[in-house]
């Protein structure tokens, strides 16, 4: 399953650094290597040199790469008690403290977070009281998202999860279907920003009110995650929210000194 | 010299994990990785309850977290669970494989590319084919091997699916196996 040398897999790293000077060296090595495998049988390329010959002369191609290197969200409202405490607790606090809030999305791969957090607004009649912003490491990605893009598989459990985090309406009334993809409501997208952005997200200039990067760390080593928390820290307002996954912490004690966990068990922290 | 040791389970595997971790001396002085197949929309209780009688601790890492000798791992609900070469549990949201996140097939990969010949895996009952992967590579990988023998599975799938891929060292009974587990303190 790891069907690429540790070695090969810097070989590659190296290659897209120096032709696309985009630096790749921080994500975790067996994630790195096993998603390689799978971009390697799923385009069927024979060996390391293929691949690498293929990044350098397609751009087309790599932007592929970048959106296949990082796992994307796996379904709408995952973990609903985090969504649910969002709606009846955290964001009506934060709309009564704040007449404008800003949400960052730093880094999506795919659209079920942003959705998820569109209906939820929608639902607390708040959409029209925020600015939302999405950065996105592929054309790809932001095409996707922008366009309101899920693959259909993902309705059932999406739905689901919905009714869980408290839904309101019928989840269906969101989407329209075409094909294999259903399509979010274009209405509820309209007013969202995006960029494409690398690791250095220097473009966002905005200070954010809620930050979300639930599950997109895992994908990073410790010494990147650390970067990207303690430039997080830095864009968030004071009192504003970090939203991590269920399973992350910030294991930093002069990152984590900024913050007040407020809600332990989703991952919800609080800018002091 | 075995250094780790990973276990991977689904439908009926439930007694047998309970019986190891009840039989696992408190002196145990190797990690233990668990793969099981849990429902994901159930996130808390279940390693309270499988952990109940265990000796040794038993938790559910969280990403990065740094593998400590005599404590045992459950792979989180609807996460992917990877051993990484700096002996840290990684977690991934990488999609299902063979519906299955946590894929035993990762976990045992991982596992085996990072402790070698120092590593045990078993793979116990259950109703898919996750984990024949997993035993391929731990085999590779020069890894001891022991699958539970499909005779003594409630469900038979996953054991005979590995059974038909690799030949493991051993092929036991529930009741071996726990006792297989206790005694491989002892080889330190």
């Amino acid at each position: 399953m790891f069907g690429i040398s540790i070695d090969d897999s810097r070989r590659i790293i190296q290659a897209i650094h120096a032709h696309y000077r985009l630096d790749l060296s921080g994500y975790l090595i067996n994630s790195f290597r096993f998603r390689i495998s799978k971009i390697l049988d799923k385009h069927h390329i024979k060996n390391i040199e293929q691949l690498i010959d293929r990044l350098l002369e397609d751009e087309t191609y790599f932007d592929e790469f970048l959106y296949e290197i990082s796992a994307g969200s796996t379904e709408m409202f995952r973990d609903p008690p985090m969504w649910l405490s969002l709606s009846i607790q955290f964001l009506p606090d934060l709309f009564k403290r704040k007449g404008t809030p800003v949400f960052w999305f730093p880094r999506c791969v795919s659209g079920d977070e942003l959705f998820s957090l569109l209906i939820l607004l929608k639902e607390i009649d708040a959409l029209k009281d925020c600015q939302i912003f999405v950065s996105t490491l592929s054309f790809k990605s932001l095409y996707l998202i922008k366009n309101g893009e899920l693959h259909r598989s993902k309705l059932t459990i999406s739905q689901d999860n919905y009714l869980d985090a408290g839904g309101k309406n019928e989840f269906n009334s969101y989407f329209k279907e075409k094909n294999k993809l259903i399509l979010l409501n274009s209405s509820l997208i309209k007013g969202v920003q995006f960029k494409r952005q690398d690791h250095n997200l220097t473009g966002m200039k905005e200070e954010a009110d809620v930050i979300f990067i639930r599950n997109q760390l895992l994908n990073y080593n410790s010494l990147l995650k650390e970067k990207l928390l303690d430039f997080f820290t830095q864009k968030l307002s004071q009192g504003g929210l970090l939203i991590l996954g269920q399973k992350e912490t910030i294991q930093t004690k002069n990152i984590s000194n900024n913050f007040i966990p407020i809600h332990h068990e989703e991952a919800i922290y609080q800018k002091k | 010299m075995i250094r780790a040791l990973t276990i991977g389970g689904s439908a009926g595997s439930f007694h047998t994990i309970t019986g190891i971790l009840k039989s696992i001396p408190e002196s145990f002085n190797i990690p233990v990785f668990l793969c099981l197949h849990r429902l994901k929309q159930i996130r808390t209780g279940f390693v309270e309850t499988l952990g109940v009688n265990s000796k040794i601790p038993l938790l559910e890492p969280d990403d990065k977290t740094m593998i400590q000798n005599g404590v045992a791992y459950l792979a989180p609900a609807n996460y992917h669970m990877m051993i990484e070469k700096d002996y840290s549990i990684s977690l991934a949201i990488d999609e299902p494989i063979h519906h299955s996140r946590p894929s035993i097939d990762l976990c045992f990969s991982s596992a085996a590319d990072t402790y070698g010949d120092q590593l045990a895996g078993i793979l116990l009952s259950g109703a898919n084919i996750d984990g024949t992967r997993g035993m391929i590579e731990l085999r590779k990988n020069k890894s001891f091997c022991v699958i539970q023998d499909p005779s003594d599975c409630e469900i038979q799938t996953m054991c005979y699916s590995a059974l038909q891929q690799t030949k493991p060292e051993k092929l036991l009974t529930s009741e071996q196996i726990i006792e297989f587990v206790s005694l491989l303190n002892n080889t330190e």
